[in-house]
């Protein structure tokens, strides 16, 4: 553990309009740092992604932070094997690392882990209103190890989107999601006339694209579309009417 | 791992055929035709798990490609070339005449692909609460201690697979997909616990930006606990038939 407490940076963003959320992005490691955080994808989708639910009245501001310095909180075996299990591992190990910082992460908002050891995302699920970034400190963590800068930032924003969304309150609310577990928040994804598929589809162009009220049937897959569909911004915005009461 | 689990007992089966719903667009860039056919078994279980409606359990998913994409209509079957699959995995693919998938995602060996999947003991920190389509873990419960599963066995009869489990053996045809209620387990599993938070920021004073930082307020408060409780394992073999092996390319 380090000796002196990590301090975070101000990536973007202006807090102050409600409905808000804080992203604070954490590297794995100085390499993580240096080609994903600092100017990087990572950095750059969450930006982005933030600009779109503000864009769309979903988020009235935001707050997107880095930790500059950071001791590595990927286990020695992290990466060692490539399967689910695995990205699950990354998970726990980025729990206890926030774990040992709660001074970090007492802060409301989505706590990002950003690794190089796999491919794809994970992190608790966020189906409760309770478990989302609008009110509790959300953990997440996203793999760089594809080294595919459009995929990486695609996987960046579908687990930002988890943070966001609340299946459970969208099922007692709305028309986008009947019921169901958190998968359905990627049913709000698409593939897009071009082929190319949205955030929250990523990896589900070929099931959870397909159907849903939000999807369109199109399964070809050629690559990757940074912008959310308007399906998912308006399941963001339903989100927050309901943890800020309509008045963020 | 059940005390004696060889002599446990099924207590349901279910033997629904057609439940794949095929399609010819997989959605795989570049895919290049190996040539290869090959019998495709896949094997995976999720975990009802019992507990009182005001107790959230602590649950984690993952978001990855999947080994491989199958359109039964179409007869294919292609490896993402995101996936877990190594290279010796698609070899295997390739030069096998019957594979089988463990797509638990909760074994310590993972999904890799094998020849042949015999009977053993996994010991597992995460429960499937639910499948994907496609058999991935759509996300977990977390144990709070380890505990140990049996993974059936399957071989190849013909175009059949042979799925023994326990003292028990099945027949599953191609097309067909063989579920499995095995008995009630006792767990423990994580949940989570709730507190409003009462005080000012949870960041210190002096970390960051204090002037940007400051607006950001406390998390509520989550914890963690345990509960004992009844899971039932819920097994299922399908068999998807003599498929032609493509391999995906970025």
């Amino acid at each position: 553990m380090a000796d002196t407490t990590p301090n975070f940076d101000l990536l973007a963003g202006e807090f102050g309009r409600r409905p808000r959320a804080a992203v604070f992005l954490y590297p794995a490691d100085d390499a993580v740092y240096d080609e994903w955080v600092d100017d990087g994808p990572v950095a750059e989708a969450v930006v982005d992604g933030l600009d779109q639910f503000v864009e769309y009245g979903a988020l009235g501001g935001y707050a997107a932070f880095t930790l500059a310095e950071s001791e590595p909180f990927v286990a020695d075996d992290g990466g060692a094997e490539y399967d689910d299990a695995t990205k699950a591992a990354f998970v726990d190990a980025f729990e206890a690392y926030t774990e040992r910082h709660p001074e970090l992460c007492g802060a409301r908002g989505l706590h990002y882990g950003v690794a190089g050891g796999f491919d794809g995302g994970g992190g608790f699920s966020a189906d409760e209103l309770d478990e989302l970034a609008f009110s509790t400190n959300c953990r997440m963590v996203v793999g760089t190890a594809s080294e595919d800068a459009a995929r990486v930032e695609a996987f960046t924003k579908q687990e930002l989107g988890h943070a966001l969304v609340s299946y459970r309150h969208l099922a007692e609310t709305s028309v986008l999601v009947e019921n169901g577990s958190h998968m359905h928040e990627h049913d709000t994804g698409v593939v897009y006339p071009s082929g190319e598929v949205s955030p929250m589809a990523v990896t589900y162009h070929d099931s959870h694209a397909a159907h849903g009220p939000c999807g369109n049937g199109r399964l070809h897959f050629r690559g990757y579309n940074p912008n959310y569909t308007d399906c998912t911004k308006m399941a963001v915005k339903r989100t927050a009417e309901a943890v800020f009461g309509g008045e963020g | 791992m059940s005390d004696d689990p060889v002599s446990v007992t099924r207590r349901d089966v279910v033997r629904t055929g057609g439940v794949l719903g095929g399609s010819s667009l997989l959605g795989v860039v570049g895919t290049a035709s190996a040539g290869t056919t090959t019998r495709v078994v896949e094997v995976a279980a999720e975990f009802a798990v019992d507990a009182p409606e005001d107790v959230r359990l602590r649950t984690l998913h993952v978001d990855g490609a999947p080994p491989y994409r199958v359109a039964t209509d179409d007869g294919l079957l292609v490896s993402d070339p995101y996936g877990p699959l190594t290279a010796a995995d698609r070899s295997l693919l390739d030069d096998a005449a019957f594979v089988v998938r463990d797509a638990v995602g909760v074994a310590a060996s993972g999904d890799r692909l094998a020849t042949t999947l015999t009977a053993r003991d996994e010991t597992v920190r995460r429960l499937p609460r639910r499948l994907a389509p496609d058999y991935r873990a759509a996300y977990a419960v977390r144990l709070a201690a380890p505990l140990d599963v049996r993974v059936p066995s399957v071989t190849r009869v013909g175009e059949a697979a042979r799925v023994t489990l326990g003292s028990d053996r099945y027949r599953v045809p191609p097309g067909e997909t063989l579920t499995l209620e095995r008995p009630e387990r006792t767990v423990t599993v994580e949940r989570r616990t709730v507190r409003e938070a009462d005080g000012a920021s949870g960041l210190a004073a002096d970390t960051g930006d204090p002037a940007a930082l400051a607006d950001v307020p406390p998390a509520v408060e989550t914890g963690t606990a345990e509960l004992h409780t009844a899971v039932t394992p819920v097994v299922r073999v399908r068999n998807l038939g003599r498929l032609t092996v493509e391999h995906g390319r970025r």
